[in-house]
């Protein structure tokens, strides 16, 4: 049986003091507090902001040394791939990655890739490279685009031992495929809310305005139960920030699946 | 159909012999083994392990050249009851999340979701429900989908296979399809997977942008609706409808009255073939026949029988209904209509695929090219000589 290890999508959030930390607390003191609840965390500033090394070995002495960290890839990695200067760009990233990965606390490396990116043959190239570059991490990717949802990806992803993302999203037009498949011996689980109604068309805060209700979280965790038979560690993230409610979810479902 | 969204889920337990051996053996979970047939020297492997097709033993594959790659391969015969059980398991599962299920041989299951969501949530949740549940109750490892019609979701599963869960939002079927590999769809026969290689089409999105003169032209008379299927085209209803409540039938009218006993064998071939045919159709068999007799002075009289032997193919049908029909043939009178049905239905082993280009014996390979046939030209285009009798 797996280790489950249940977070949320970022910690640094102002409107999460309040409902989440206590008044009062400082912007720099969020990770030490949240680490006090949670085993694990998905960095997302690492998407809009290259990581440097000092900013990850001061979140490294903030946390407890068996706290996991997640990191989602920059963006000039998946979303504005520049294809001459791609190389110089994944250097930089892993370059950062030396400190938690050598105190045993990376738990994955996320590549997040968007609607534009297509199923097309130097689109694979690329990330057939890319993943390469990457090939000494624990890595999952998650795609927007449904064409990659198909038997080729699969067994290319299981050939590597990469996760292929599960996902929990609306039933809104154009949203990927969930798809909960064994392709390596990590599992990553991210629960985006189902807010149907603002899923397009609206800014992140408001996508991601979402509170999972119990008999949701019944069947995620039926979900993560089954994915935890196969796989030797299953990563929960919470993405629907907003509110603080991406806490009470986590809080909720380690209560349902008995765990920290 | 959910106007919310996706509702069908199909279940299906891959390599379904296999894993209900394994499933009441567990000690079998991590050998190289295979259901089949012992003895026949083209016996073929009806259905593998994990660790069986790790070494490239395929469903389908000659016993013999079976062995040859795997000298220790471990060969196991169907347990018909145990998978009858298992089947009737899964169903019975199924039916805790709707009304709407369609039990389908081979570990297969379809159930409409449609209207359920106030009791449990999305479709797709109640498919995670039910899966846990097979895997916890019956100790199988179902690949499950959730899509807007049985095609999309049988494509999905195989897609995913050997387990795990899938939705495919309503909308994005057409996107899903596009890069699928082209044997995972479905109705495709031998030889058209042979000519779309050839003509370098491995995805089911390029027999998706064919169109209605290319897909003729490539694939045949078949050529629009699998054309039409590769866009994730499929109307077809969730047949609710138990094994034990389907049955087969036809009806042979005579021209004029007979009494003459070839006349009415040769309607009651005609009848069995036809029956046949529909049995095989759906990969079911049948245990009891019932021969009704109509009668010049407008009586009608039935005889029913009871087979030990899951009657599948045309030949154990003939038989079987020739022995009975002294029975059935109570009266001295002129015969007007012969009627035949076939009831208690269960699905039968396929050695290999239907249509496929492995067989065990000459005559059932006979038997599948003028399935093949009837299928596609009409039902009476093939028939045995003695069945032209009965005018």
């Amino acid at each position: 049986m797996a280790t489950i290890y249940i977070g949320t999508s970022g910690y640094s959030y102002t409107e999460w003091v309040g409902p989440v930390y206590p008044e009062g607390t400082r912007s720099c003191d969020f990770l030490s507090l949240y680490s006090t609840e949670f085993p694990t965390v998905e960095l997302n500033f690492s998407y809009y902001r290259m990581p440097r090394k000092e900013q990850l070995q001061k979140m490294s002495c903030d946390v407890p040394q068996s706290f996991k960290f997640s990191i989602k890839a920059h963006e000039s990695l998946t979303h504005t791939v520049d294809f001459n200067l791609w190389q110089k760009n994944a250097g930089q990233f892993r370059d950062a990655l030396e400190i938690p990965a050598d105190n045993g606390q990376l738990a994955a490396v996320l590549f997040q890739f968007p609607y534009s990116f297509h199923y097309e043959t130097d689109r694979r190239r690329y990330l057939d490279a890319l993943l390469r570059e990457f090939s000494s991490y624990p890595l999952a990717v998650e795609f927007r685009n449904s064409k990659w949802y198909n038997s080729r990806t699969i067994e290319a992803l299981k050939n590597r031992d990469i996760a292929l993302t599960s996902l929990d999203l609306p039933q809104a037009p154009r949203t990927p495929p969930i798809m909960d498949v064994h392709t390596s011996r990590l599992s990553y689980i991210r629960l985006h809310g189902r807010n149907r109604e603002n899923w397009w068309g609206s800014d992140a805060a408001n996508r991601y305005d979402y509170l999972y209700s119990t008999k949701e979280l019944e069947a995620i965790a039926s979900r993560i139960r089954t994915v935890a038979t196969y796989s030797e560690s299953v990563l929960v993230y919470f993405n629907n920030h907003r509110r603080g409610q991406a806490v009470q979810g986590a809080r909720e479902l380690g209560k349902i699946l008995r765990i920290r | 159909m959910d106007k919310e969204g996706a509702s069908i889920i199909h279940v299906n337990i891959t390599d379904f012999f296999a894993s209900v051996a394994i499933a009441e053996d567990r000690s079998l979970q991590e050998k190289a083994f295979v259901i089949a047939y012992e003895g026949d020297g083209r016996s073929v492997v009806i259905s593998s392990s994990a660790c069986a097709r790790r070494e490239g033993i395929e469903k389908g594959m000659y016993l013999s050249t079976a062995f040859r790659m795997v000298p220790h391969l471990q060969v196991i015969p169907p347990d018909e009851r145990a998978s009858f059980v298992m089947q009737r398991s899964l169903y019975e599962i199924a039916s805790g999340y709707t009304p709407a299920v369609e039990n389908s041989p081979g570990g297969h299951l379809y159930l409409d979701m449609d209207g359920t969501s106030r009791l449990f949530g999305p479709a797709i949740d109640s498919a995670v429900l039910m899966s846990r549940t097979i895997c916890e109750r019956l100790s199988l490892q179902p690949a499950v989908a959730v899509a807007s019609n049985k095609l999309v979701a049988k494509i999905a599963t195989r897609a995913i296979r050997p387990s795990g869960i899938t939705h495919i939002p309503k909308g994005e079927e057409k996107d899903f399809l596009f890069s699928q590999d082209i044997s995972l769809l479905p109705g495709l026969s031998y030889a058209n997977r042979r000519l779309l290689r050839v003509a370098g089409i491995r995805k089911i999105g390029t027999v998706a942008d064919l169109d209605d003169q290319q897909a003729e032209a490539l694939l045949g008379k078949n050529g629009i609706a699998l054309r039409n299927s590769a866009r994730g085209e499929d109307l077809t209803p969730v047949n609710t409808r138990r094994f034990e409540e389907r049955s087969v039938s036809t009806r042979i009218d005579f021209n004029r009255g007979s009494q003459r006993l070839d006349t009415i064998e040769a309607a009651l071939i005609r009848g069995a073939e036809d029956i046949g045919l529909q049995l095989r159709k759906e990969s079911m068999g049948c245990h009891a026949l019932a021969i009704t007799i109509y009668w010049a002075d407008r009586k009608v009289t039935t005889y029913t029988g009871r087979s030990k032997e899951l009657l599948v193919w045309d030949d154990q049908l003939i038989q079987t209904l020739k022995g009975w029909l002294d029975k059935a043939l109570s009266r001295r009178l002129h015969v007007i209509a012969v009627a035949l049905k076939g009831t208690q239905l269960r699905p039968y082993i396929e050695e290999t695929e239907l249509f496929e280009e492995f067989s065990v014996t000459k005559t059932r390979q006979i038997q599948k090219s003028v399935d093949l046939l009837r299928l596609r030209f009409g039902n009476h285009l093939v028939t045995r000589a003695t069945a032209l009798h009965h005018g």
